[in-house]
């Protein structure tokens, strides 16, 4: 059967949605065309002639981008009249009258998994299976698919009603050996099957990831997907037809095996047992290991605590040895590198890292929170001596913007409702929202610096008391990268009788730039925040929604304190609907994984 | 029992010319010669001179000179201000066990890294850590010059914002972790010196204590010869500039006084420019330095305004300042000391200088020298003009020459840094002028 993957690639941006795949540029829009750009803008024509630019992709990625030129009128007129002659490209099918398809992307891991891209105008002949696979036997099937909107189809089509030609779809892992079964360059076939029984075909040969990389490829391409509607509604939809599930447990395997064959390496002066155990993540950027061990390492008390890094990022392991071994010399202090074969994500790596840490409490402290006060070390040992166990616990800490504002007074939730529609009507759901207290706010603001209970803190800065934190089964590591985590172990904690607290320790924290920000980690963190809503939507909803501490252990051990209660809440007049994801879950404990 | 010190310098003054290795330098011979004073010199290298560098070895001796050391830098981060290969920290742990200083004098960290301040207070927990500013690197990133990247205007303060305004590219919050790792290894000196007043300033803004940071002029040796010739008489009319040809000299503003007094027909005068490292200049500026200069060696000799001498060694500055009447310093930075004026003072020359900064503060206007205003070439040529025609300007600014400080009156006041354990008690003599700046010498 020929293949039907021939048809004008201004049509199908093939090329383009194979960039998602590793290697190549993350963030294009996949209504981007080369050659439509460069006829759309003559000063970006000019520029690529004069040889200021290399092209016209170039321009986009440094500027065109964040200048919305894809928007711009003089794009959509050029793309409309490019594709005016373009005639749709006819699928092959075995009978007639299957709607037009194409395959744009087709990716096999190591162990099996599998994504598939591609669009189809189904809009008179719904999409209703596929199956792809090397064999008809070994073929993987889905009934229910990702749909997004394509731009590209929808010049060519120019229809004006709004439709999400496009789709994906993703399975998960089969086995470790499944690398050795693949005919690498045979092509498979897959086939899609539509409503009216009609069935297109198109052999493909898929290309060969590992497992993080296929990972990475699905979730910037998630990131970076378009709806109709609100994007979130949209992209949880997606998730809820169970591509979400799949990738939670593909991630979670990756992280296992990355964590699995963890070891470590111990510099500086070690001991039997320490006050703490400073947990580290580092992803990307190696220099927080220096400057946090200057920054740290001034200080009374200091002496007491091991510095664990967790490195999720194996090319970086060569300099962060280095940087231990003159941190050493230069400081004394005590570390510990771990090492992985790759990003394991922040919840399996601080879970890894428990497992080397000398002490019975943990400090979990993102690489880009610095002491503000130099005996920091001797104000956290003797607030965890003098406090009751139920206020030292879990606690986070007070965090400060470099501009001297407060960054971080504890975590509230709150909700954002809104909906979805389709041809099946219209569905209702809430989505949860971390917010911090006092953010911004300036430091005089005893309300949000004072000593209370929260409903959860920021895992920018966390101390645990090891037990504790080991019953409550570590971070969940269902989320992919990062966040949702700390939330998720606070919920988990108040949960089993033990409210996180908030105390004054003060320390600077450059939200966001502790890591290589990266566009998967944005496909992540869009993930996680579906997992974490279906995951603690009926527990938060209502005693934990909103500033107020309306959660009755949470109110009772503030008025244990001598001193008021937090923030007060503005009114607000709005009802929150029970959606069918909530009754589901409802007094469902949330999912941890013991690492 | 002799005091042994331990200089550290950026550079060796036989490989890179430089005011800060140069003014180290004239320590290290000037304590040589003290009775009670054991001196080690230790500069350091980089690969820009591939020859010194020995396999296996990160600290080495130098040219066979007695107690005078290289430090074999690489892996160097121009951001941090660090080395990144822990033999070299190794080494530099051995070599202070094996020298046991019980002052160690920074004259820089760059090139060492400023973590090795850190490193020898671990080292030698009782020795005494004085650090000798030379430019404004701790302070900000710009190489140390406080000239806004934005306008080329004077930067009287660094802040997170204002730093983040010249080097969009990092935001606000990495300057602010900037500080503080600078700020945690400082914490280690004992004493900081500043060859001016204007500078303490900076550094007190900044956030240094006041009551560590000590006054000491730049000092050297005189390079006067034993005979000496009087000045001839006629118009004062010949100009010269010494120093390195990068931006914030200057040269450039020169060279556009002279096109100015050239277009307006005044031309009875001569400015001869001595000094090299051109290639470190910005592209702008190197190409406007070499197409005059090119331009003026296509002139005829009686046409020429306009001489490039070349580079020159310290002992060639008696020739070189014979040529001229008058010393220009154009220099559009703070410029902290500025040896040159010392080295003009020196052979008698008057200093026509930009009006900010170590050369307003060194030289007093229309008193023993005269300013303009500084990256004006109109100002400048303004100067010139009147310094080449107005009768007995010349004669008035020589005769109120200030003696450059020495290098012995310089070692004096360091070697009282070496010995006080309390600067603040027991140098009972230190004067506290205004802003409560403690001068160590006059």
């Amino acid at each position: 059967m020929p293949d039907d993957t021939s048809p004008a690639p201004k049509l199908t941006r093939r090329d383009k949605l194979a960039s998602y795949l590793p290697g190549s540029e993350p963030g294009i829009d996949d209504s981007f065309d080369e050659n439509i750009y460069i006829r759309a803008f003559p000063d970006v024509a000019r520029a690529v002639e004069r040889g200021d630019l290399a092209s016209g992709l170039q321009h986009y990625l440094l500027a065109g981008r964040a200048e919305r030129r894809l928007q711009c009128p003089e794009y959509a007129r050029q793309m409309a009249e490019d594709c005016a002659t373009v005639e749709p490209p006819a699928s092959v099918a075995t009978e007639p009258h299957a709607p037009a398809t194409s395959i744009d992307a087709f990716a096999v891991s190591d162990s099996g998994a599998m994504f598939l891209v591609g669009w189809t105008d189904d809009r008179h002949n719904q999409l209703v299976a596929i199956s792809a696979g090397p064999t008809e036997s070994a073929s993987r099937d889905w009934t229910q698919f990702c749909r997004l909107r394509r731009s590209d189809v929808e010049a060519a089509v120019q229809s004006s009603t709004p439709y999400h030609y496009g789709f994906w779809v993703f399975a998960g892992p089969q086995d470790r050996s499944y690398r050795h079964a693949i005919d690498i360059g045979a092509e498979w076939r897959i086939e899609l099957r539509f409503a009216n029984g009609t069935m297109a075909v198109i052999l493909r040969a898929p290309v060969v990831h590992g497992d993080a990389e296929l990972r990475d490829s699905v979730m910037t391409y998630f990131a970076t997907s378009n709806y109709f509607g609100n994007r979130w509604m949209e992209a949880f939809d997606n998730l809820d037809r169970g591509a979400g599930d799949a990738l939670i447990a593909f991630n979670r395997s990756i992280s296992r095996a990355m964590t699995a064959a963890a070891t470590a390496e111990r510099f500086g002066p070690q001991r039997e047992r320490f006050k703490g155990s400073i947990i580290v993540p580092l992803f990307g950027i190696a220099d927080y290991l220096f400057l946090q061990a200057c920054a740290y390492a001034h200080g009374p008390g200091i002496e007491d605590y091991e510095f664990i890094y967790v490195v999720n990022s194996p090319e970086l392991i060569d300099q962060l040895q280095r940087e231990a071994r003159i941190a050493d010399m230069i400081y004394g202090l005590a570390q510990t590198l771990v090492f992985q074969s790759g990003n394991a994500g922040f919840g399996a790596a601080n879970n890894v890292a428990v497992q080397f840490a000398q002490s019975d409490r943990l400090l979990c402290v993102n690489p880009d929170v610095f002491p503000r006060q130099r005996n920091w070390a001797q104000l956290h040992s003797d607030l965890v001596a003098s406090l009751p166990a139920q206020q030292i616990r879990l606690f986070g800490s007070t965090l400060c913007y470099d501009d001297g504002s407060l960054m971080h007074g504890g975590m509230y939730f709150d909700v954002d409702a809104g909906v979805h529609t389709s041809q099946a009507g219209i569905t209702r759901r809430n989505l949860i929202r971390v917010e911090h207290y006092g953010k911004g706010a300036p430091l005089w603001a005893t309300q949000f610096m004072e000593s209370r209970p929260v409903p959860a803190v920021t895992g920018a800065f966390i101390s645990a008391e090891r037990a504790w934190f080991e019953r409550l089964g570590g971070f969940t590591e269902d989320y992919v990268y990062g966040h949702y985590e700390d939330a998720d172990l606070c919920l988990k904690s108040l949960q089993s009788g033990v409210p996180a607290w908030l105390h004054d320790l003060r320390m600077w924290h450059l939200e966001g730039k502790g890591s290589q920000g990266l566009l998967q980690h944005e496909g992540g963190s869009l993930l996680n925040r579906w997992l974490f809503s279906r995951t603690w939507e009926a527990t938060i909803i209502p005693e934990l929604v909103g500033r107020t501490l309306r959660h009755p252990l949470l109110r009772a051990q503030a008025a244990e304190r001598p001193t008021p209660a937090g923030p007060a809440e503005p009114q607000k007049s709005r009802t929150l609907p029970t959606t069918a994801a909530a009754k589901r879950s409802a007094g469902r404990p949330a999912r941890s994984s013991r690492r | 029992m002799a005091t042994k010190v331990l200089l550290v310098s950026l550079h060796h003054p036989e490989l890179v010319r430089g005011g800060a290795q140069q003014v180290c330098y004239e320590l290290f011979q000037e304590l040589r010669q003290r009775p009670g004073v054991r001196v080690c010199l230790l500069a350091s290298t980089d690969q820009s001179v591939p020859g010194l560098f020995k396999a296996g070895a990160r600290i080495t001796g130098f040219d066979g000179r007695e107690d005078e050391f290289l430090f074999l830098s690489r892996a160097y981060d121009n951001w941090w201000h660090k080395v990144g290969e822990p033999l070299l920290i190794e080494s530099f742990v051995e070599f202070l066990n094996t020298v046991r200083p019980d002052v160690v004098h920074f004259h820089h960290f760059m090139a060492f890294g400023i973590d090795l301040l850190t490193v020898t207070r671990r080292t030698l927990p009782d020795c005494r850590i004085i650090f000798t500013f030379h430019e404004f690197l701790a302070i900000c990133a710009a190489d140390g010059h406080m000239v806004r990247r934005t306008d080329q205007s004077l930067c009287e303060q660094a802040s997170q914002v204002r730093c983040h305004q010249c080097f969009p590219e990092h935001g606000p919050e990495k300057f602010m972790v900037r500080k503080l790792w600078f700020m945690r290894h400082l914490d280690h000196v004992d004493c900081f010196t500043c060859p001016s007043r204007f500078m303490i300033g900076h550094y007190v803004n900044w956030g240094l204590p006041r009551n560590k940071i000590f006054r000491v002029t730049n000092g050297q040796r005189s390079y006067v010869p034993e005979v000496v010739h009087k000045p001839l008489p006629g118009p004062k009319n010949r100009f010269g500039f010494f120093g390195q040809l990068h931006g914030v000299k200057g040269v450039h503003i020169l060279l556009r006084a002279v096109q100015l007094l050239r277009s307006e027909g005044f031309t009875e005068f001569c400015v001869e420019i001595n000094g090299d490292n051109l290639r470190f200049a910005t592209p702008p500026i190197r190409e406007e330095i070499e197409t005059f200069l090119a331009a003026e060696d296509s002139l005829s000799p009686t046409e020429r305004l306009v001489l490039y001498n070349g580079s020159y060694h310290v002992d060639q500055l008696h020739t070189r300042m014979a040529r001229i009447d008058w010393c220009i310093v154009p220099s559009t930075w703070w410029e902290i000391f500025g040896l040159v004026i010392s080295e003009a003072w020196m052979f008698g020359k008057p200093v026509i200088c930009s009006n900010v900064g170590g050369m307003a503060e060194r030289v007093s206007d229309e008193v023993d020298g005269l300013h303009f205003e500084m990256g004006d070439p109109r100002s400048l040529a303004a100067v010139m003009r009147r310094a080449c025609t107005e009768e007995g300007l010349w004669q008035r600014l020589h005769a109120a020459l200030p003696q450059p400080p020495t290098r012995a009156e310089m070692a004096d006041s360091y070697l009282r840094l070496y010995r006080a354990s309390d600067p603040s008690e027991d140098l009972s003599s230190v004067r506290r002028v205004g802003g409560g700046i403690a001068e160590l010498n006059a």
